[in-house]
């Protein structure tokens, strides 16, 4: 049996430290940034342990590791990046950032360089002082060919990290870019240099700093019982003020119905996220309620604009604009979308989110209007003649196989639906389910008509030259549709290179509205993460990166405590 | 799926139950599974809803039990009570084609080795022993993966190829004591061919154990389909199994949509019984205090 | 002497034997698990931008760019050292992964299986003394239906029951968020609590199955001629029952053997739908996370417990069965 873990006596800390301008930003989107300082919760007002559930359990709590939300839901609070991206997650420049372990940067006259000072108050868990040699050997090893980090190519732009003294890192990069604060602040978390140093690169995920983190975040660890669960508890003497939480428990709860009956039960205080299917029951038992967290995810039904035989020509069917945009138009979103996610999702507008746009919602779509698509596929020589139920044109059958992962059952229930709708203009729409390698194999060899994909949308959208453009054609590259249109291409790369920001985003409007004109895709919906709250918990902002995000905000009323959140501390009294 | 196929007989020692109430063993679940058989192969004929029909109009959602849909309907709005039936067809049809070809090779395979006797047979049986020990799930979980979309008929072999081994040993070790009868030397004394004599002396004597251990088998085969596709391995849309029923639903059990899961559920359940209940049944009319392993 | 020869001869040839059983598992699942498609990369890193030139570099760190031949050579030695390699879904050593999940599993599995046999065994034992009583026809009734649920929706049934209507027993998981902070004998409670449901799932099948083969071994034994003679001989009937017993004794062990690797594969159900943090459960999120090492080392394990189950099983009912013994 292990040795529970002492804490140091809340009384050391009785007084909340002062809350700088910095902190009191710190992840807030949906409520908006407050410019006011946030008032320090009165001192009872901190306490209290929450039992987050997850859906698996963590592999490696080491960031450039980390793939996964149940990962970066640990990793994340306990290791600190350079600085915060904004509520609006603006990409472009510096500005809307925060400081989080930097608490300045400088740019070069000729901006090919940033230089960012270190917060001197902040200290490693185990007291160490940050210094730069930690952000210089932090990217050194994100980037290393040994280092299996999926950033590393994030970080492409950036060339080296200097050290030119304990307290500055400056970041070179090899090309001026509108988000080349964004990457050396976002993609990288730092790692304590003092811990790693000896570690030979390619040893780095079996460091026992995988497994037992160290880091500067507002939570530190405490432990890890394999498969079972993960501790944190608060930094108290965090150089940005202590979480309002004493301590929070993460149990791997893999099975859904599981999980679901864990919260229900109060064994959990909180799980994200919540299925379609049980968004009812959580809403109606008693102790429970729902939190939308805004996400970045479109889910999408992908056509291949290319000859799954040969991929050099255009589909037999799909490589036809034409018919792409008929399928679309015949396809009834709003009732797919209702029937499926109900109130977590809305039908999407193209490839992006709304939250990530101004001026996105005002786009021109293909709505639903099947007597127009039946026109469109008249004209383009996709007729029927009486008596058949599909169309063809020149004895090919109207047909497109969508793939679906077999693990999904909300995706096979859109394909299910989709097809249904589709059939009623004469397309036959065959559903395929696979296991998700065969799948990704089929996909990513461009062997498929169509198939239900969901996309995370990076912030600012800077991945759409993979997901749609010419950077993700290559072998196992993101644009698996293949669609490659030069006007679209062309706006998203002026879109992205622009640095002032009304015009990128300007551009980037236009691009939206080619690509959704020449439809290689259905988009389906735009989804919400929900996630079932314990009513005891008070949880604040709500940031679209994750809602981990917002864990040091997490509040248990004094009056709402339980054992459970006491037990194991020293009092403060 | 969960237990190993039953050897040594469960309840031997024909007894001198009257023959009455042995009849009646057989008959219950013999008529049991006809009827789903029947139901399963009429299953268009029938008129019922079509397991696929979708609402037209208005809101789609998941419907509990009512005079229209006795089981309720899906969250697609699909009827329960008919996918069930047309379920039937999926997980009834692969668990007999895959026991009858897992019979086939384990006849074959065991009158062969039983019958050769010697270094064949010794070698046959070290051949059988290295294949039981491989725990079959997990055999199923790599050999399912390889499937680009495991379909019905990659299912069938699948099953049928990883299920015979205990049919195999059982027919080897009846060959063998038949080998030895009187009968037989009668036989063979009288000119007549090797094969022959197997397939038409011996074999007969052999039936009645492998027509209980294919029921068996039946039996195993369904609960273990239903529990491939409950891990997204089995059978795929739109030929919806009974354990793909369940596996769709599975968020439904937490949330008051019972219907969802319950009744694919008991399906799976009423049909293995059936199925077991006939096996018992059979061995205590066929094959009078057999004890082989 | 040649007896003792014959004897020693037999045990090798028995162990050889399980050796070639491991080592046939261990390939067949090396080389299914590669010619599936997919690789360690394509779930892991699905969705991110991460271009096929790095991915090859990371593959020609661990040697899966090799040829089969090649890492089958690699791989074999690297066994036959004891070095089970990396798993790529756990980020860390295979035999790490295998020391956290393995004693659950064998805890779990053993539970089940011991309870299995103690109730089967009981269970049918009474029976076979009222052969075709009401009594014993319900009782048969009912192990026939046990034993004809999918240990799948039995874990399904239980939870909805006793978690969620009654809230009686904890979900998931092997011990409860709170567990380093209970006193040792809290400790021992909860650890309990959370094997009920997983135990129960597993045992009532089990125990259906036991009972089953109990009840048919005896009323076998009973028509045997030695117990017949016993009869006649006049032996009072109790010592007629144990006599027969005993010599039921020897293939319900036969049975306990060929148990094992099928508690195994429902084990797999149940920990996943308990979330238990076992063998079964790591196993199947490794074959879809195509963890080459781990799953493997997975088959390896599960087929040594399944030769050790029947070698056991084989020593036991030779001690067993008083025919055997001189």
């Amino acid at each position: 049996m292990r040795v529970p873990p002492r804490l140091p006596p809340l009384t050391m800390f009785r007084f909340p430290t002062v809350r700088t301008l910095t902190a009191a930003c710190f992840g807030i989107v949906l409520t908006g940034c407050n410019d006011d300082r946030l008032p320090a919760p009165a001192l009872d007002e901190q306490g209290g342990t929450a039992i987050v559930g997850l859906s698996n359990e963590p592999a490696s709590l080491l960031p450039p590791f980390v793939v996964n939300n149940h990962e970066a839901a640990i990793s994340e609070v306990i290791y600190d990046r350079l600085a915060d991206i904004g509520p609006a997650l603006e990409t472009s420049g510096d500005a809307g950032f925060t400081p989080r372990l930097a608490s300045a940067w400088t740019w070069a006259s000729d901006s090919l360089s940033i230089a960012f000072t270190l917060d001197d108050r902040a200290r490693w868990h185990d007291g160490t002082p940050v210094s730069s040699a930690d952000v210089r050997l932090s990217f050194q090893l994100y980037t290393h060919p040994d280092v299996e980090s999926k950033n590393a190519p994030l970080l492409g732009n950036i060339d080296s990290v200097s050290a030119p003294d304990a307290r500055t890192a400056t970041f070179w990069f090899k090309r001026r870019s509108p988000q080349q604060f964004y990457d050396a602040a976002h993609h990288l978390f730092v790692m304590p240099s003092h811990l790693l140093r000896d570690v030979p690169p390619s040893q780095l995920a079996t460091a026992p700093l995988a497994r037992v983190p160290v880091g500067t975040g507002r939570f530190r660890f405490v432990q890890w019982v394999s498969g079972q669960r993960v501790e944190i508890v608060a930094d108290t003497a965090n150089y940005r003020g202590r979480p309002n939480l004493d301590r929070v428990i993460y149990v791997p709860t893999a099975d859904f119905s599981a999980a679901m009956i864990a919260l229900f039960s109060g064994q959990i205080d909180f799980f994200s996220p919540l299925r379609p299917e049980s968004i009812e029951q959580a809403t109606t038992t008693p102790g429970v309620s729902v939190h939308m967290y805004p996400a970045r995810t479109y889910q999408h039904v992908a056509f291949n604009v290319r000859n799954p035989a040969a991929l050099a020509r255009p589909h037999p069917v799909l490589g036809d604009r034409a018919v792409r945009r008929a399928l679309s138009l015949a396809t009834n979103r709003e009732r797919i979308v209702q029937t499926v996610f109900d109130s977590i999702g809305r039908v999407a507008i193209g490839p992006a989110v709304r939250v990530s746009l101004p001026g996105y919602e005002q786009l021109q779509t293909l709505g639903y209007d099947v007597d127009a698509a039946r026109a469109l596929l008249d004209s383009a020589g996709w007729t029927m003649r009486a008596g058949d139920s599909v169309r063809a044109k020149n004895r090919v059958p109207l047909r497109v196989e969508v793939l679906v992962p077999s693990v999904s059952a909300s995706r096979d229930q859109m394909a299910t639906l989709l097809q249904d709708q589709l059939r009623v203009i004469g397309v036959d729409v065959v559903v395929r389910r696979l296991e998700v390698n065969a799948l990704i194999e089929r996909i990513e060899s461009g062997r498929f008509d169509a198939y239900m994909g969901a996309v995370a949308t990076s912030p600012g959208n800077v991945g759409l030259r993979q997901s749609w453009g010419p950077a993700g054609t290559g072998v196992k590259g993101l644009n698996h549709s293949g669609y490659n249109s030069p006007v679209f291409n062309a706006y998203v790369d002026t879109a992205l290179t622009t640095f002032d920001l009304a015009t990128a985003q300007r551009t980037m409007l236009r691009a939206m509205q080619t690509i959704i004109d020449d439809a290689p895709a259905i988009w389906m919906l735009e989804e919400s993460a929900p996630a079932g709250v314990h009513a005891r918990m008070d949880l604040g902002s709500m940031s679209a990166l994750g809602w981990w995000h917002g864990l040091p905000e997490w509040r248990i009323s004094p009056s709402k405590r339980i054992d459970r959140d006491r037990v194991g501390l020293v009092s403060a009294n | 799926m969960t237990t190993p196929m039953l050897m040594l007989s469960p309840s031997p020692a024909p007894t001198r139950a009257s023959s009455a109430a042995s009849v009646r063993r057989v008959a219950v679940p013999l008529i049991a599974l006809l009827v789903l058989g029947v139901l399963a192969i009429f299953a268009p004929w029938l008129s019922l809803v079509s397991p696929s029909a979708i609402p037209s109009d208005g809101v789609i959602s998941s419907l509990q039990p009512s005079m229209a849909h006795p089981f309720g309907t899906d969250p697609l709005g699909r009827d329960v009570l008919s996918r069930i039936i047309y379920g039937t067809r999926v997980s009834l049809g692969v668990a007999m084609l895959s026991v009858l070809l897992a019979t086939s090779v384990g006849v074959a395979y065991g009158a062969c080795a039983g019958w050769l006797g010697g270094v064949a047979d010794s070698a046959g049986m070290r051949v059988l022993d290295v294949a039981m020990s491989v725990p079959r799930l997990l055999v199923l979980l790599c050999v399912a993966a390889l499937w680009d979309g495991l379909g019905i008929t990659g299912l069938v072999l699948l099953l049928g190829l990883t299920g015979w081994y205990d049919i195999a040993r059982l027919v080897r070790g009846e060959v063998r004591t038949l080998r030895t009868r009187d009968f037989v030397s009668a036989a063979r004394a009288s000119g007549v061919r090797e094969v022959r004599i197997l397939l038409r002396h011996v074999l007969p004597h052999v039936w009645p154990t492998i027509a209980v251990t294919a029921t068996l088998g039946i039996a195993n085969t369904i609960a273990l389909e239903a529990g491939l596709s409950f891990l997204g391995l089995g059978v795929q849309p739109p030929d919806a199994s009974w354990g793909t029923m369940l596996a769709d639903n599975r968020g439904a059990l937490g949330a008051s949509r019972w219907w969802l899961t319950v009744f694919p559920g008991l399906a799976v359940v009423t049909t293995v019984l059936a199925c077991n209940a006939l096996g018992d049944a059979l061995r205590d009319a066929l094959v009078p205090g057999q004890v082989a392993a | 002497m040649s007896d003792r020869g014959a004897r020693v001869t037999h045990v090798v040839s028995r162990i050889a034997q399980a050796l070639f059983v491991v080592w046939a598992a261990a390939t067949l699942a090396f080389v299914l698990l590669r010619l599936a498609p997919g690789d360690p990369y394509v779930t892991r890193f699905d969705g991110f931008n991460v271009p096929e030139a790095q991915r090859a570099v990371w593959r020609a760190n661990r040697g899966y760019d090799a040829s089969m031949a090649e890492q089958y050579v690699r791989y074999l030695r690297n066994t036959a050292r004891g070095d089970l390699g990396f798993s790529t879904m756990q980020q860390r050593p295979v035999r790490d992964v295998l020391r956290d999940v393995l004693p659950n599993t064998l805890l779990l599995m053993g539970l089940a299986l011991g309870t299995s046999v103690l109730f089967g065994m009981a269970i049918g034992s009474w029976q076979g003394t009222r052969s075709d009583s009401t009594a014993d026809q319900l009782v048969s009734t009912a192990s026939l239906v046990a034993y004809s649920m999918p240990e799948f929706w039995l874990a399904l049934l239980l939870m909805q029951l006793f978690a969620l209507k009654l809230g009686w027993f904890p979900v998931s998981g092997a011990t409860a968020a709170m567990h380093e902070y209970m006193s040792s004998g809290a400790q021992i409670a909860d650890r309990l609590q959370h094997l009920v449901l997983p135990w129960l799932s597993l045992s009532i099948v089990g125990t259906a199955v036991f009972a089953r083969f109990q009840r048919g071994a005896l009323r076998d034994t009973w028509n045997e001629p030695f117990i017949r003679t016993a009869r006649a001989k006049g032996l009072a009937e109790p010592a007629v029952r144990k006599h027969a017993w005993r010599a039921s004794l020897s293939p319900m062990i036969t049975l306990g053997g060929l148990a094992f690797p099928a508690l195994l594969g429902g084990a797999v159900f149940v920990e996943r739908i308990f979330s238990w943090p076992g063998m079964g459960d790591a196993t199947i999120r490794a074959v879809d996370a195509r963890d080459y090492e781990f799953v493997t080392a997975a088959v390896i394990v599960g087929s040594v417990l399944t030769v050790t189950g029947s070698l056991l099983a084989d020593w036991l009912s030779q001690l067993a069965d008083p025919r055997t013994r001189s």
